[in-house]
Parts: structure tokens; sequence; C-alpha cells
């Protein structure tokens, strides 16, 4: 489960304030977030992933409070406990399809790739580039990119896929095939999606959809 | 330890240029100064081991470092010459092994020189004759390794090809090649004194027919009583013609460039050093003494240059270090992702110390492979010449 309560945080150069009283998502509760643009969606998920310390308030995953986290067991929750969808996908340029997706794993303290060798063989073949995986991804398009980030995001089939606006830049048939990939191997290795999203098409797909604004001003979920 | 390899060669890979230039402007600041440091100090072995023989040399009074340089690398001019007769004052001494030396002459338009000499130069040097004979007769030469065969025939080069007056060429028979020895007689052609005079124009072959005209004022024999200048002197030498060759003037007289000197004993050679220090025409030195001197002048040089080397490398260093602070700073996008990806901070760090390992092996191989090529490519003292 994560459990937000009471948070607060504010960027150091900035006015903004983030605030939410109380927010719970259970493990297997597809959760989307929804609201305006600049309202503050991905700066929560980025204090729920430790990439930001808030202020005040409390943040758990699945029981370890972030704040009393230091820099190398919070790397190690967004490592193994955290996939991470980009809206502007964050591959790595000069690597290819493998060692983009392998990279959570090849630079975490723990880099036993053996292991996973049969996952990566399923994802890429999910995907539908299992024949290419030593191609750099520069060779790609838009929609092949993100499918590439969602199985870097599924190589340590993490407990939780935080998803930020993954279909922003993509046209409706690859969004469809991209929010179809999360969402089958999500519920293949049981991992539970929090995602930030405009789409009205796809938030049909979540057990509850989550209006920032409302969460803001003190709505409970979870 | 394999994966973080095939990240970093992955980077480096995706930015040839970046990395080809940064290899290469550190090779060649490492190389330069090795090549260098090597190469001078193979010029200083060299020139070293030229100068332990003879032990002493004698010559006119001049300049101390031409007549080095003339005598041993037949190399530059000398003013003046001294003569037969001083040499056989010296060769009186019995406790004296002297050697003279006749280096006026050249063939090859200039490239080979014309050492006349007795067969002693070549014992005393320990340089053995690999194919042929000594030279024994006018018209003969033993020449260096790298000049030609036994069979060959050389023709000198006239002291001034605009004088009319001045002695012919000779076409000399090669009889004999040396083994190479890398040094300066590798390139030379051996005759004895005898073809060496009769190349100054103190002997000449003709017919007995052939009675000629007085010398002009600028031959060697300007001097002489029975000094004339044939109309047509043999020019090359065979077994048929050799007979005709004679010479005129006094022999005590006709010039040499100098004379090698190895004393048998200490004392022999610290009296005959005594004889000619306050001698008013000659003058005796040590070669290695002279060469010890040039070679001081050679390193206050070589000094200058690793001095411009260290800065250069020190620019250098500044410049890779500048390079790579802006490529961390330009790759900060991939480090911030990595993060976020929850990458470990060590893992990283040695992902980066991998790629710098990687350059720096390119840097060391581009450096000894450039040096390699250098010092094989540079040109022996010899040659440089």
């Amino acid at each position: 489960m994560i459990h937000v309560q009471d948070l607060e945080f504010r960027y150091p150069a900035g006015s903004f304030l983030l605030s939410i009283p109380d927010l719970k998502i259970a493990a297997g509760q597809h959760s989307a977030i929804t609201g305006e643009s600049g309202c503050g969606k991905t700066t929560l998920l980025r204090v729920i992933s430790g990439m930001e310390m808030a202020s005040a308030g409390s943040v758990a995953v699945d029981g370890q409070e972030i704040s009393k986290c230091g820099d190398r067991e919070l790397r190690s929750l967004r490592n193994q406990k955290i996939g991470h969808v980009f809206q502007d996908f964050r591959l790595i340029d000069y690597l290819s399809i493998r060692d983009n997706i392998l990279l959570p794993i090849t630079l975490s303290c723990d880099p036993v790739v053996e292991g996973h060798g049969s996952w990566l063989e399923e994802l890429c073949q999910a995907i539908g580039i299992h024949q290419l995986p030593n191609h750099a991804v520069a060779r790609l398009s838009r929609g092949e990119l993100q499918r590439v980030a969602v199985c870097r995001a599924l190589i340590r089939q993490p407990p939780y896929l935080f998803v930020d606006e993954p279909t922003a830049s993509l046209d409706p048939e690859n969004s469809e095939r991209v929010w179809d990939l999360l969402f089958s191997q999500a519920d293949r290795i049981g991992s539970t999606i929090v995602a930030v999203t405009h789409e009205q098409s796809s938030l049909e797909r979540f057990d509850q959809v989550i209006p920032f604004a409302e969460l803001v001003a003190g709505g409970k979920y979870g | 330890m394999a994966d973080l390899f095939r990240l970093a060669r992955s980077y480096l890979q995706s930015r040839p240029l970046l990395s080809t230039t940064l290899i290469l402007a550190a090779a060649v600041s490492i190389a330069l100064p090795v090549v260098t440091n090597h190469v001078v100090s193979q010029y200083e072995k060299q020139l070293a081991l030229r100068s332990e023989n003879p032990p002493l040399l004698v010559g006119a009074r001049g300049s101390r470092y031409d007549l080095v340089l003339k005598t041993l690398y037949f190399l530059g001019d000398i003013d003046r010459q001294i003569v037969y007769g001083d040499y056989q004052d010296l060769a009186e001494a019995n406790d004296l092994l002297c050697v003279p030396l006749h280096v006026i002459h050249t063939a090859s338009r200039g490239e080979m020189p014309v050492v006349g000499t007795t067969s002693e130069y070549f014992s005393t040097r320990n340089i053995p004759i690999a194919v042929g004979q000594p030279f024994a007769q006018i018209g003969h030469c033993v020449v260096g390794s790298n000049v030609g065969n036994v069979g060959d025939r050389i023709k000198t080069d006239r002291l001034n090809p605009f004088d009319l007056n001045a002695p012919s060429s000779v076409s000399l028979a090669v009889v004999g090649v040396l083994a190479p020895t890398n040094s300066p007689d590798d390139d030379a052609v051996f005759v004895s004194l005898e073809t060496a005079w009769l190349l100054d124009g103190y002997g000449h072959g003709h017919t007995d027919d052939d009675t000629g005209t007085a010398v002009d004022q600028s031959s060697v024999l300007a001097d002489s009583t029975d000094g004339h200048r044939p109309a047509d002197p043999v020019t090359v030498i065979d077994d048929l013609n050799r007979h005709q060759i004679h010479f005129h003037g006094k022999r005590d007289q006709y010039k040499l460039s100098a004379v090698s000197v190895w004393p048998q004993t200490q004392k022999a050679g610290v009296l005959a050093e005594g004889r000619y220090l306050e001698h008013p025409a000659l003058q005796m030195l040590v070669p290695g003494t002279e060469f010890q001197t040039l070679i001081e002048y050679v390193f206050r040089i070589k000094s200058v240059l690793d001095t411009v080397f260290i800065v250069m490398l020190v620019l250098t260093c500044v410049l890779i270090t500048v390079i790579g602070i802006q490529t961390v700073h330009l790759r900060s996008e991939h480090l911030r992702t990595m993060k976020m990806l929850g990458c470990a901070r060590s893992r990283v760090v040695s992902l980066l110390c991998v790629e710098c390992s990687l350059l720096l092996c390119g840097v060391l191989v581009a450096a000894a492979g450039m040096s390699l090529v250098l010092i094989v490519l540079s040109p022996s003292l010899v040659t440089l010449f």
C-alpha cells in the first residue's frame, strides 16, 4: 500500500505548495490521477518515489517511511519497488534496446542479469521487438520508444508502476497499444499502476480515478 | 563488470569524433616527449661511440668542432689542411699508432665522402671487410655497406665543376665492401692516400706523347718545378693504364686533413698532447671531449623542448578536464534518468570510471603506436646530416 498523510511540499525557489491531506492506494488497485496541467500531479509521484523530499507529513510505500530513508535506500526503493514510465520516455539514446531495458538491473546494487533473461525475452516479444534487441533506440518510432520504456519499468517486476502521461505524445493507435501492454503485464506480475493521465478513453481501465483537485481539498481515496 | 564495459563502450562509440580527438590529443602529448627523449638518447650514444675512437686527433689549428665533425663524421669543411710531412713526424714515435686521413673529395654529387687513408683505419676501428679485398692499387676503393658492391665503379666529383683547370673526375673500381657499422663509414668510399692525391692533382696518368701544358696557379702543383697538366689524363684507371700514373712535387707537402692517433701508453699520449699544446700550426685534441661539449649543446636545446612538452601536456590535461566536465554536464539528463530509475550511485560512478579507463587505454595504445612508428621512421644520426 501507498499511504500519504498530511503531505506538504514546496519547491525551494517557488511559491507552489503541494498539500495532500490523505491518500491511500492499495496493492492491486490500479489508480489514475487526473487534473489540470501544472496542478502538481507529477510532483506528487516524485515525492512518493523519493525524488523530492516532503517538508511535512508522511509518505509510506509498503510500510517504508520515505522521510526516514537516505539516498541509498531511496534509490533502492525506486529500483526495486517502483517502475517508472515517463512522458518523455527518458531512454538513453546511445544504448541498445536491450541495454535500455536492462539498465535498472545493470546499474543496481545487485546487477544479476542472468535470472531476468526469460522475462526480458517475454517482454521483447510482447512489444514486438524480439528480433531487434541489439538495435539502437534512435531508430525506433515514438510508439516503439514508449513500449521499450514500459519494458524497462517492468523488468524488475516491481510492485508499483508510476506512469506519468505515457501516451501524451502518441497517436490513438499507439496509445492503445501502450495501455494494453501496461495493464496486461502489470496484471501478469501483480503490479499496481499509479498513473497520471488526461486521456479520458483510458480511465475506464482503472479501479479508481482520483481527481487531483478533490484530493487536495481533502477528498479521501483508497 | 562486462556490462559496465559494454555500456561504456557504447557511449564512446556513439561519440566517435570526441573520443578520437581526446585520445589523439593526449597520445600526441605523451608520444612527442617520449620519442624526442629516445631519439636524442640514441643520437647521444651514436655520437659518444664514434667519439671514443680515435682517442687523439691531430689537425691544423682552427675550429676544433669542424675538425672533429669533418674527420669523424665526414661533415662540413675545415679551413686548413695539414701535410703528409706532419704525419711522418708523428709516425716516427714508436709508441704512437698513427692513421692519416684525407677527407677532401666526394662522389655521387657530394653524398659519399671519399676518404684517403691506410688499411689501419679498418683494423683500429674493428671494421672487417665483408666482401672482397682491401684497396691495394691506385684506382681501387673499398666502400661502406650502403654504397655498392664489388665490381661496381664509382665516379668521384670534381672539386669545382666550373674550373676547367681542376683535376678531372676519376672512375674508381670497387674491390671490397665493409661490414655494416651503423656509422658514417657505411656511406663512405675508402681509397689509398695515393688515389686521394691523384684526385687532388698531385699525380695523373697519360701517354708518353702527351706533354700537356703548364699548371694553373690554382693547381696544387703551382709551386713545384716539375708539374704539368696533361691534355688527356687517365680518368678510368685499369690494369692497362695504371703504369701511366705518376706524381709530381714533394710528397711530404701533399695534403692531409688530419691524423688519428692511438697512443700505446698513457705516457705516450700525454707527451704527444704536450708537444702540440703550443704548436703554431697544428693542434691535438681529444674527440671525446669535443663531442661532450657538442652533446651539452644538444641537451640544452632538448631541455627547452622538454619545457615546451610539459606546457603542452599541462594544457592538454586542462583541455581534457574541461571537456570531461562539459561532457558530464551534457549528460546530466542521462544521469538524472539513472537516478530516477534507482541506479546505485556507486554503479553510476563505476560506469564513468570505466569510460575514463577505456579512454586511458586508448591513449596508451595510441601513444605507444605513435612512439613506435616515429622511432622507426626517425632518421639515424648519419642520414640526418
